[in-house]
C-alpha cells in the first residue's frame, strides 16, 4: 500500500515510474523472503510431492518410479512429483536427520526392522481414509503387511519385496560333476568341494567380515532362518535353540575353514559371483538384473532354488512407503499412492524392477512366462515373513546390532557357536527386560 | 635460485632415496585407485590380482563424463572450496593476529574455546546445524556450505596462524608502530607477507578441508545441481552394486586439482623469504 | 625497514580505543564460532538430557542417557580404543610429518614432485581412499596378501580387517596416511621459518647434525609441533569416524569401535539421539581436559624455557 502511494505521487513524473514499480516488486520479494526465512518456512510448494529416494536413478526401479511420475503428472495437473534422488548410502541417516529436524519428506520410504520404529513414533499418517476410498484392505496386501498395522490403523503400503532365494551357478557345479542341492548335505558338499584357494573359488557367500550389523545380518539372515532358526519368536526371545546351534554351526565353520570369502563385503562378494567365482548366493531377485548386467555367460548359467537347510520359512526384505505426519501435502501424496497401487502399476513395478510388488497377485503371467527364474521368488513371497524379529520389529536395528556383535565375537574371537546361540539369547532377553 | 644448482651439486642421496621410497610407499593406494580406473569391472575382485590395469577404461570414463555431472560436481567444489577458503582467510587472518599481538583478559581461554569447537564430534552436530540452516533459508544452498566449511576451518586456521605470526617477531611490529603504522597496515602489509608460507599452509588446509568435506554437504544439499564432488562420489555407489572402476575413475579425477594446484603453490614454501627478510 | 608512515594516519583514532581494535580483529571470528558451533554445541547439550527416542515427546530425563551410555557393557574398551586410535596417529603424524618435512626441506632432483605426491592422500576423498584400502587389505583376493602368500610360499597371510587388534592397527594406519600431508605442511612451513643464521651459528660453533637437529630444528619447530599434536589429539579423538565405518564398522566385535563411531551408530542406526549427543558430550569434556592439562603443560615448560 505504501508503494502504491508512492508510486502515483511520482507518476506524475513519468520518467521514474517504471523504476518505482520494479522497486516495489523487489522490495515484496524481498520481505515475503524475509519472512518466509524468519518463519522457516519449508522450501517445498504446495502441490508438489517430495519424493527423496535412493531409487530414483536405478535402472530398475528408477525407470518404474519415472515412468509412474510422468503419467500420474499428466492425469493431476497441478500437482508435481519431486524426485529427489539421495544415494543409497546416506539415505536412512538422511531421512532420519529431516524428520528430527521437523523437515519431513511427502513420501518417506523406509525397511522392515525401521518401518515399525517410525510408526511407534508417532511419526506417520493413518493411511486408512484413503484405503478405504480405494477400495484396499489389509488383506490386499502381501507379508508382512502387519508391520504397517498399529492399533488397528495402517500406516503405509509395502512398496516391494524382495524375498530370498538361493541363486546357483549350475556350470560351477556342472564342472565339479556336482547337482544341485537338495539339502543340507547336498549343500554342505558343494560349499567344500568348489572351494580352490588357488584361484579363491569359492562354493558360496556369506557375509564374513566385520562390518555394519544391520548389513551383515542382511546377508546371514537367509541362511540362518532356513535352518529354522529364528532370533524372536512371537516377541519372545527365542536364540538358544537346536536349531540356531546347527546354523551357527554351520556359519562358524565355514568361516573357520575359509569356505566362504572372509572379510569380503557384498561389493566384493557380489562381483565374485557375477564374474563366476563363487557358486551359490542366497539373495533376492535383485541378484539376477545384477547378474545380467555384470556378465552374461554367468546369468545364462544361474537358476535359483528355495534355502533347503532346514525346516524353516523363507525370509523377505520388503521396503514401505509412508506419509509422515508432518507432510504438508497429505492429499496429493496420498493420491499419489493410491495410483502406484492400481493394478496397472503393480504389474509394471514387477516388469521393470523384477520385484514382488506391495499388493497380492499383482504378477502379470506374461511376465512369469518369459522370466521363469522368477516363479520361485513367486512362491517364496506366499510364504515368506520379514526378516526383522518377529513381534518386536520395532526394536529391530537394537536387536540386530546385539546379535551382530556376537557374531562377530563368533567368527572372529573364538567363541563357540554353543556359547554363541546362550550368549545371544541371554543379551536378547535382558535388552527386552529394559523394554518393559 | 641461482643458489639452487650449488644445491643440487650437494644433493643427499641417501635423503634422496628415503624420500622417493617414501613417495612411493604413500602413493600405493592412489596407485592402486589409478590401476583400478583403468581396467573392466570384473578385474577389481579377479584373483589372482593383475599388478598392471587391462586398460579397458574408455567405456568407464565414457560413462562418469557424460552420464554423471562429474564436471559440474568438480566446480561446485572448486567454488565451495576457493570461496570459504577466501571466507575464512579474511576472518581468521585479523583474529589470528588480535590473539597473536593484543593482550586482553581470558586470552588463554580464548584461545583455546576457539579450538575448543573442535571437540564436539561433527557427527553429533549434525541435526542442530541442518535445523539452523533451514532457519536461515541456507538449505539446499551451496552459500550455506560455503559459510559451514568456511566455519569448520577458521578455529584451526586461526591456530596455524596464530603460531605462525607469533614467529615474526614484535620487534617489527613495534618499530612499525613508532613510525606510526596502523595495525591494520602492520597486520595486511608487514606480518602476513612475512609469515606467507604460514599463510599458505593454512590456505590448502582449509582448500583440502572443504574439498574432501561430506557429512555436511550431503545433508545439506540435495539437488543434484548443487552436488559437490563428495557426494558425487558416493552416489555411484548403490543399493546392489559398486563399480569399482567407475568409482575409482571419479576417485581419481577428483584427486588430481588438489595435487596440480599444490604443484603450483608449493614454490612459496621454499622461496625462504620468511625468515631471511625477518632477520636480515 | 622502511615503513610507510604517510598512509597510516587514520589509524590514530584508533589507537586509543584498544577494545575496539579487539572487537574489530576478534569479532568476525568469534561471531561465526557462535553461530556455527556453539548454539549447536548448546543445542546438542541439551539433547543429551532428553529422552532416548526420535518420537516428538520427548521428556527431560536428566543424566539418564549419561547413565546408560556408561553402564553399557565394554564403554571402557571403547574409551581405550579411542585412546590407541588417538595417540597412534598423533604420534606418527609428528614423527613421519617432520621426518618427511625434514627430507622435503633439502635440495634434490624431482623434490617439487615428491612434495605434490605427500600431499594425495589428504586430496583423496575419504570415502575412496578407504575403498581402495579395502581392496588391499582383503583377506583372499587383496593384493598385500596375494604378494605375502608369494613371498612365503602360502604361509603366511595378515588378516588385516578381522582380527583383534590387526583391525585397530590397520585403520590407525590409514587415518596417519590420511593426515600425514597435514603433518608435512604444517612441519614445512615450521622449518621455513627457522631462519637460515641459526644454522649457520650452529655450523660456525661446530655442531654435529644430530646437535644442530636437536639445538635449532626441534625448538624452531616447538610450537607448531604443539599446535599439531593438539590438533591431531582433538580431531582422532573426536571425528575417528569414516574409514572405520566403512572399513570394519567397529568389529570385530567392537575391537576398533571409537566413542565417535558408537555415537554414530546410537544416532543413526539405533535411533537413541540422546545416548548420541551423551556421547559426543563426553568427548567433548574429555577433549577439553587432556587439551587443558596438556597446553597448560607445554606452556609451563615453554615459560620456564624462556
Amino acid at each position: 500500500m505504501v508503494s502504491q502511494h508512492w508510486e502515483s505521487h511520482i507518476s506524475r513524473s513519468g520518467r521514474v515510474r517504471r523504476p518505482s514499480r520494479f522497486a516495489a516488486v523487489i522490495g515484496r520479494l524481498a520481505s515475503a523472503t524475509a519472512l518466509a526465512c524468519l518463519l522457516g518456512v519449508s522450501a517445498a510448494d504446495a502441490g508438489e510431492i517430495n519424493y527423496p529416494s535412493f531409487q530414483w536413478t536405478e535402472p530398475t526401479y528408477g525407470a518404474f518410479m519415472k515412468e509412474l511420475k510422468a503419467d500420474f503428472e499428466k492425469n493431476n495437473p497441478g500437482i508435481k512429483v519431486k524426485d529427489t534422488f539421495i544415494p543409497y548410502s546416506s539415505f536412512a541417516d538422511q531421512m532420519f536427520v529431516d524428520i528430527s529436524s521437523g523437515n519431513a519428506p511427502d513420501v518417506l520410504t523406509a525397511f522392515d526392522p525401521d518401518f515399525k520404529r517410525y510408526i511407534d513414533a508417532d511419526l506417520l499418517e493413518p493411511l486408512n481414509p484413503y484405503l478405504d476410498a480405494a477400495g484396499l484392505k489389509l488383506e490386499d496386501f502381501i507379508a508382512p503387511e502387519q508391520l504397517a498395522v498399529s492399533n488397528g490403523k495402517i500406516y503405509g503400503i509395502p512398496f516391494a519385496s524382495n524375498p530370498r532365494a538361493l541363486f546357483v551357478n549350475t556350470q560351477m557345479l556342472k564342472s565339479a560333476g556336482l547337482e544341485l542341492p537338495k539339502n543340507f548335505e547336498d549343500f554342505q558338499k558343494i560349499v567344500k568341494a568348489l572351494r580352490d584357494p588357488k584361484q579363491q573359488t569359492f562354493g558360496l557367500a556369506l557375509s564374513a567380515y566385520s562390518g555394519s550389523a544391520s548389513q551383515q545380518f542382511l546377508e546371514y539372515a537367509p541362511i540362518v532362518a532356513s535352518f529354522g532358526a529364528r532370533f524372536f519368536t512371537d516377541g519372545k526371545p527365542s536364540a538358544d535353540t537346536p536349531e540356531m546351534l546347527k546354523a551357527l554351526t554351520f556359519y562358524k565353520s565355514v568361516v573357520d575353514q575359509n569356505l566362504v570369502p572372509k572379510g569380503a563385503k557384498f561389493e566384493v562378494f557380489r562381483p565374485m559371483f557375477v564374474n563366476g567365482k563363487i557358486a551359490m548366493y542366497a539373495a533376492g531377485p535383485f541378484m539376477a538384473a545384477v547378474t545380467q548386467a555384470g556378465n552374461l555367460e554367468t546369468y545364462k548359467n544361474i537358476t535359483t532354488v528355495p534355502l533347503m537347510l532346514g525346516n524353516g520359512k523363507p525370509i523377505t526384505v520388503t521396503s514401505f512407503l509412508a506419509i509422515p505426519k508432518s507432510s504438508q501435502n497429505k492429499e496429493e501424496t496420498a493420491k499419489f499412492l493410491m495410483t502406484l497401487l492400481q493394478e496397472k502399476w503393480q504389474g509394471r513395478l514387477v516388469e521393470l524392477a523384477s520385484v514382488i510388488p506391495g499388493r497380492k497377485n499383482m504378477i502379470p503371467a506374461a511376465y512369469l512366462k518369459s522370466n521363469p527364474w522368477f516363479e520361485t521368488f513367486n512362491t517364496l513371497a506366499s510364504e515368506a515373513v520379514s526378516y526383522a524379529p518377529a513381534g518386536v520389529e520395532q526394536y529391530g536395528s537394537d536387536i540386530i546390532a546385539i546379535i551382530g556383535k556376537r557374531i562377530e565375537a563368533m567368527l572372529f574371537g573364538g567363541v563357540s557357536a554353543q556359547d554363541t546361540t546362550k550368549l545371544i539369547q541371554s543379551d536378547l532377553v535382558a535388552f527386552m527386560a529394559t523394554k518393559r | 635460485m641461482q643458489n639452487d644448482r650449488t644445491m643440487m651439486a650437494r644433493t643427499n642421496w641417501i635423503a634422496a632415496l628415503l624420500a622417493y621410497s617414501l613417495a612411493f610407499v604413500v602413493a600405493i593406494p592412489f596407485l592402486w585407485m589409478l590401476k583400478s580406473a583403468l581396467e573392466s569391472p570384473a578385474a577389481a575382485t579377479a584373483y589372482p590380482p593383475a599388478l598392471l590395469p587391462d586398460g579397458a577404461f574408455i567405456e568407464t570414463f565414457r560413462t562418469i563424463l557424460f552420464e554423471t555431472r562429474l564436471f559440474h560436481w568438480l566446480l561446485n567444489s572448486f567454488l565451495v572450496s576457493t570461496i570459504s577458503t577466501l571466507v575464512a582467510l579474511s576472518i581468521g587472518i585479523p583474529a589470528a593476529y588480535g590473539l597473536s599481538r593484543f593482550n586482553f583478559r581470558h586470552k588463554g581461554l580464548m584461545t583455546l574455546s576457539i579450538l575448543g569447537t573442535q571437540m564436539m564430534p561433527p557427527i553429533v552436530l549434525i541435526i542442530p546445524l541442518y535445523t539452523t540452516f533451514i532457519k536461515l533459508g541456507l538449505a539446499d544452498s551451496m552459500v550455506g556450505v560455503v559459510i559451514a566449511n568456511a566455519a569448520f576451518s577458521l578455529p584451526v586456521m586461526v591456530w596455524m596462524l596464530k603460531t605462525v605470526f607469533d614467529g615474526v617477531p614484535f620487534e617489527i611490529d613495534e618499530a612499525a608502530r613508532i613510525d606510526g603504522a596502523s595495525w591494520i597496515y602492520i597486520a595486511a602489509r608487514i606480518v602476513v607477507p612475512l609469515s606467507l608460507p604460514g599463510v599458505i599452509a593454512a590456505s590448502i588446509f582449509s582448500f583440502l578441508n572443504a574439498w574432501d568435506e561430506f557429512m555436511l554437504a550431503r545433508t545439506l544439499l540435495r539437488t543434484v545441481d548443487q552436488w559437490v564432488g563428495t557426494i558425487g562420489l558416493s552416489s555411484l555407489m548403490g543399493e546392489y552394486v559398486t563399480p569399482w572402476n567407475q568409482i575409482m575413475a571419479t576417485a581419481l579425477i577428483f584427486t588430481l586439482p588438489p595435487v596440480i594446484l599444490f604443484l603450483f603453490v608449493q614454490k612459496y614454501f621454499v622461496s625462504g623469504l620468511s625468515a631471511g627478510a625477518v632477520k636480515g | 625497514m622502511s615503513i610507510a608512515v604517510s598512509e597510516s594516519s587514520p589509524a590514530k583514532a584508533f589507537r586509543s580505543w584498544p577494545n575496539m581494535h579487539l572487537w574489530l580483529f576478534l569479532g568476525p571470528c568469534i561471531a561465526s564460532l557462535i553461530a556455527v558451533f556453539l548454539v549447536p554445541i548448546w543445542q546438542t547439550l541439551q539433547m543429551s538430557l532428553y529422552s532416548d527416542t526420535m518420537g516428538r515427546n520427548v521428556a527431560f530425563v536428566g543424566l539418564a542417557n549419561y547413565a546408560r551410555i556408561i553402564g553399557q557393557d565394554g564403554f571402557l574398551q571403547l574409551l581405550v580404543t579411542s585412546i590407541i586410535y588417538t595417540l597412534g596417529n598423533v604420534f606418527f603424524v609428528w614423527f613421519f610429518g617432520l621426518g618427511i618435512a625434514l627430507l622435503l626441506n633439502d635440495h634434490f632432483p624431482g623434490r617439487a614432485l615428491i612434495r605434490a605426491i605427500f600431499i594425495i592422500p589428504w586430496a583423496t576423498p575419504y570415502v575412496a581412499a578407504s575403498l581402495i584400502f579395502s581392496l588391499l587389505f582383503n583377506f583372499d583376493i587383496g593384493v598385500l596378501n596375494y604378494l605375502l602368500s608369494l613371498a612365503t610360499g602360502g604361509r603366511f597371510v595378515i588378516d588385516f580387517l578381522n582380527a583383534c587388534p590387526n583391525a585397530l592397527i590397520s585403520l590407525t594406519g590409514i587415518s596417519i596416511w590420511k593426515l600425514l600431508p597435514l603433518g608435512i605442511v604444517m612441519m614445512l612451513s615450521a622449518l621455513q621459518s627457522i631462519p637460515d643464521s641459526h644454522y649457520e651459528a650452529a655450523k660456525v660453533d661446530g655442531a654435529s647434525r644430530l646437535q644442530t637437529f636437536w639445538y635449532v630444528t626441534l625448538p624452531g619447530v616447538r610450537s607448531t609441533t604443539v599446535m599439531l599434536t593438539l590438533l591431531m589429539m582433538i580431531w582422532c579423538f573426536g571425528r575417528s569416524f569414516t574409514a572405520i565405518y566403512l572399513l570394519t564398522g567397529g568389529g570385530p566385535a567392537g575391537c576398533s569401535e571409537t566413542i565417535v563411531l558408537r555415537s554414530y551408530l546410537e544416532m543413526f542406526q539405533m535411533f537413541h539421539p540422546g545416548s548420541a549427543a551423551a556421547l559426543g558430550v563426553g568427548v567433548l569434556l574429555i577433549s577439553m581436559l587432556c587439551a587443558g592439562l596438556y597446553y597448560g603443560m607445554v606452556n609451563r615448560r615453554g615459560s620456564h624455557a624462556e
